[in-house]
């Protein structure tokens, strides 16, 4: 194994605990949330149509056919969701951070370790990225389990089958965590990843130089992001609709790979040049 | 050899390092000795390239320092630098993991010597315990050159008098070591060269055996000079 | 190895699930079903030309729906363009899509907006007033007219950017129809006037040189004041499809003049009033101006009658007005040649369709589609002759595989495109 699938490896042991925790909770919170939300439904449906001798069409006018939409509109549904999200964007920078702080002064090691430093940056990118599509495998695992438990708590005539796209439409934004079609899968986590090589680079810049580094670590974000967006900036201001749709995407991937090299490349003098311990 | 040439190191605008120059050979115990925030732990950083300096070089056996280097010269800082939740055995595998020169048998020795048990977690041991460990972690390579940060700062006589019989035992013999002080008394019998550190400069650099045999001064007489100037 | 056993799950689980996931389940025909417009009656060669613009909407699911166009052969869906498309395309029209394709390089930089172009067998023309922010919104602007003529048999182009004449005077204007004719350019631009306080809507035509794209002719056909202190305002509005990109023999403006009135029956609220509607017709070759009233179109009419006969089709010399009544549409024909009314049909209409169904006058048809069409709409589409108000073709949008999309949906139909 070479270092870096050792590094890699010791990462996602480090965060392994709390991962398995975020999960659980995922898996828990979107599946009783199901079974809560479709039986609140169903109770509702009897207390309309047996109680209150309404038609199951009268019913179905005002509620609705019970679908995983009703689902994924809820708390049960997007709070895990959202939780996975915050804490991974927390870890970007714990990932870094708890290296340094605290009792032990395991930074020292890191950068001691017999192999390029450029190993761990790479190390503990893949680290966040292998969680993030992970998080993501799993929940589009929960989807189809979803898609076959409703069928078991709500009978036909009260259900409304969606395809698994849309499910995720039926999310506000999902699409960009499960984007339809692959290459919108490469676009949305290839700007992720991207975007974690930038942070990661920002905070290299600050453990560098401190509290100066904050503010040179802040205009290193926003030129990464102003190089980033340079195509579409050329194309509505100075050359409006000059370049055809393939031209500026093929004008945003270079402009992508250009920020993304630019970062690792910074990243790497950072920790071989400048670097504090 | 490591030669430090000339280093120049600034924090902000304050100069901490103002040229600074020395040499550590191979089998000697070199005693890099000044008052605290002179810059010894400093110096050490930017041997381990761990801080970068403003000018001057320094030299491992006549190379900059590279990854390779950290397979022959392994430094010793003052604080553990494994993860608390870590058991010993776990630290152990982490450098059997990442170091060729991880040296298992006698990391055991070194465990035995220090009546350590493998299975317990870092954050459980007393402070004696964890530099033992620290010490234990570097000792176990099989490096050219070991530097090490205060050493004996913070700890009972016991674990003091223990870490004290490892330098003088095989353990260290043919290598070449580095410590800072600022306390000399204790291992004043260990040492073969001191280096006295004030105000950013190397202000004496001698041989203990040569001051105490020509001189007849113990090193402690030697910086009382140096401190009345 | 056995301590990368969590590393090696959970790769192993990422490549396995999101490759199965990125193979097996297709992408093209999960964006909603598929709909065909299924003949009920007449002759299914009426329909064959046309295009539905549409959008689907599942109940109980959210988001804004998915685009999407129907015709006889079927559904294509908006997300089915390229994610470059998507992501960076300037619109979904298919002419312009042909001219991109055709003619690479002379599209660039071109506001896709199918009243700037011109087409004909000779020539592709195009113009556009650009401006920059110079002051304050509402001051005058840099007002430019920026003209690409190509000719299509050597592939010359004649690009001229040409400052607009008077532009102080100008806060907005808008390029509202083009022609070409006997060697000249014609740009018909809406302009709004700003005048001491007073507003103005003028209708230029700007006539440039086809050779040179040099400015030859600045000529007001309209001029219409608002008084915004007397609660008065004008509309005026070309009646031309922008979308025929081809020769017209007549541009022709409707013109209104609104005023904000008190209503004393109803506890005094303010109502738009119309005071006034009329024609102006410009001869595109000869450039003769008429302005006229009609008659049978008032700009009232009786309860339940769409008061703006903005449903109009312009044919050669002739103009069809179609109007939405209580027991179905009539069809005024006029001609702008003698400035007679030449005819008027009535196209009948079950009373299932809204009240706003979407109507197009095109090639002698009158094209009628309700607007908003669930699983249980039955009839959607009628097609009548404008001449003699026959029923030629009637049908309905029929959903494809309706067992494998349960549930309730809802398409809308937002225009009528003719291929």
């Amino acid at each position: 194994m070479t270092n870096f699938f050792k590094l890699l490896r010791f990462e996602l042991d480090r965060f392994f605990k709390l991962y398995i925790v975020l999960i659980v909770v995922t898996i828990v919170s979107q599946l009783a949330g199901l079974v809560i939300i479709s039986k609140l439904y169903m109770r509702r449906a009897r207390e309309e149509i047996v109680v209150n001798q309404n038609s199951m069409e009268s019913f179905l006018e005002t509620y609705g056919q019970f679908s995983l939409a009703n689902l994924t509109h809820s708390l049960w549904f997007f709070g895990p969701i959202a939780l996975c999200i915050v804490s991974l964007l927390i870890y970007v920078f714990f990932i870094w951070y708890r290296d340094w702080f605290g009792k032990n002064t395991f930074i020292y090691r890191l950068l001691m370790l017999p192999t390029e430093r450029l190993n761990v940056y790479l190390a503990k990118a893949m680290t966040i990225f292998t969680m993030v599509l992970g998080l993501v495998s799993l929940q589009i695992v929960l989807i189809y389990l979803e898609m076959n438990l409703v069928r078991l708590l709500v009978p036909r005539d009260f259900r409304l089958d969606l395809t698994i796209h849309e499910v995720i439409r039926s999310f506000d934004y999902f699409n960009i965590l499960i984007p339809d079609s692959f290459l919108g899968f490469l676009i949305s986590y290839g700007t992720g990843l991207m975007a974690v090589f930038v942070l990661f680079t920002a905070i290299l810049i600050e453990r560098s130089y401190r509290l100066k580094g904050v503010f040179i670590g802040g205009l290193y974000v926003a030129a990464s992001f102003f190089v980033f967006i340079s195509p579409l900036i050329l194309s509505e201001i100075f050359l409006p609709r000059f370049f055809y749709p393939i031209e500026m995407f093929l004008l945003e991937v270079f402009a992508g790979l250009i920020v993304m090299t630019g970062a690792i490349w910074l990243g790497y003098y950072l920790l071989n040049k400048k670097i504090r311990v | 050899m490591i030669e430090v040439r000339e280093i120049t190191k600034r924090f902000g605008r304050k100069e901490v390092l103002k040229g600074v120059s020395f040499t550590a050979e191979k089998g000697e115990i070199t005693c890099l000795i000044g008052v605290n925030g002179v810059g010894k732990t400093t110096v050490m950083n930017a041997i381990m390239n761990l801080t970068p300096i403003q000018s001057g070089e320094i030299l491992i056996d006549g190379q900059k320092i590279n990854k390779r280097s950290y397979e022959k010269i392994m430094f010793i800082p003052d604080a553990i630098t494994m993860l608390p939740q870590m058991t010993i055995q776990q630290a152990m595998q982490f450098m059997d993991d990442f170091y060729e020169s991880w040296n298992e048998k006698r990391a055991k020795e070194l465990l035995d010597f220090f009546k350590l048990e493998e299975g317990n977690k870092i954050s459980n041991l007393s402070k004696g315990n964890t530099a033992k460990i620290n010490l234990l972690l570097g000792l176990a390579l099989d490096v050219d050159y070991l530097l090490m940060d205060e050493p004996f700062s913070g700890i009972d006589i016991f674990s003091r008098e223990q870490i004290a019989d490892v330098f003088t035992s095989h353990l260290v013999e043919d290598r070449g070591v580095i410590i800072t002080t600022h306390e000399i008394n204790d291992i004043e019998h260990l040492i073969d060269k001191v280096v006295i550190l004030n105000d950013g400069t190397v202000v004496k650099s001698f041989y203990t055996e040569e001051v105490r045999e020509k001189e007849g001064k113990s090193v402690i007489d030697v910086l009382r000079e140096v401190h009345l100037q | 190895m056995k301590r990368y056993w969590k590393l090696i799950i959970l790769t192993a689980a990422v490549i396995l699930i999101l490759g199965l996931f990125y193979t097996k389940t297709g992408t093209a025909n999960d964006n909603g079903p598929s709909f065909t417009i299924k003949k009920i009656q007449g002759n299914e060669e009426e329909i064959s030309n046309i295009l539905l613009d549409a959008n689907y909407h599942q109940s109980r699911t959210a988001g804004s729906g998915h685009s999407l166009q129907i015709s006889a052969e079927g559904t294509k869906y908006f997300n089915e363009q390229s994610i470059a498309e998507q992501l960076f395309g300037f619109g979904w029209d298919r002419q312009i899509e042909r001219w991109q394709k055709e003619y690479r390089s002379y599209m660039r930089g071109k506001w896709p907006s199918l009243s700037s172009f011109f087409e004909n067998g000779k020539f592709l023309a195009y113009a556009d007033v650009n401006y920059n922010f110079t002051g304050p919104i509402g001051s005058s602007r840099d007002f430019t007219f920026d003209i690409d003529i190509l000719h299509k048999e050597t592939g010359g182009r004649v690009k001229r950017e040409t400052e607009v004449p008077n532009r102080n005077q100008y806060y907005s204007m808008s390029v509202e129809n083009v022609q070409v004719t006997d060697n000249v350019l014609k740009v018909f631009t809406s302009n709004q006037v700003e005048h001491q306080g007073n507003h103005e809507i003028e209708i230029h035509v700007y006539t440039f040189d086809i050779q040179t794209g040099e400015l030859l002719d600045d000529k007001i056909i309209i001029e219409e004041k608002e008084s915004l202190d007397a609660n008065q305002w004008a509309e005026i509005m070309i009646l031309n499809k922008h979308e025929h990109i081809g020769e017209e023999e007549y541009v022709l403006a409707k013109v209104l003049n609104v005023e904000h009135v008190q209503d004393a029956e109803n506890s005094g609220d303010y109502v738009e009033q119309v005071q006034q509607l009329y024609f102006v017709s410009y001869n595109v070759e000869t450039g003769e101006i008429k302005q006229f009233e009609i008659p049978e179109i008032k700009p009232f009419a009786a309860a339940g009658i769409s008061p703006i006969p903005d449903k109009a089709q312009i044919s050669g010399s002739t103009v069809y007005f179609a109007i939405f009544t209580t027991d179905g549409i009539d069809v005024y024909s006029y001609s702008l040649e003698t400035n007679s009314l030449q005819g008027s049909q009535k196209v009948p209409l079950e009373k299932s369709f809204s009240d706003s169904p979407v109507i197009k006058v095109a090639h002698e048809r009158i094209y009628i589609v309700e607007w908003i069409n669930k699983r249980d709409t039955d009839k959607s589409i009628i097609v009548a002759d404008v001449e003699s108000g026959e029923i030629v073709y009637s049908g309905r949008i029929e959903l494809q595989e309706p067992e494998a999309h349960s549930g309730e949906y809802e398409l809308y139909i937002h225009d009528i495109i003719f291929n």
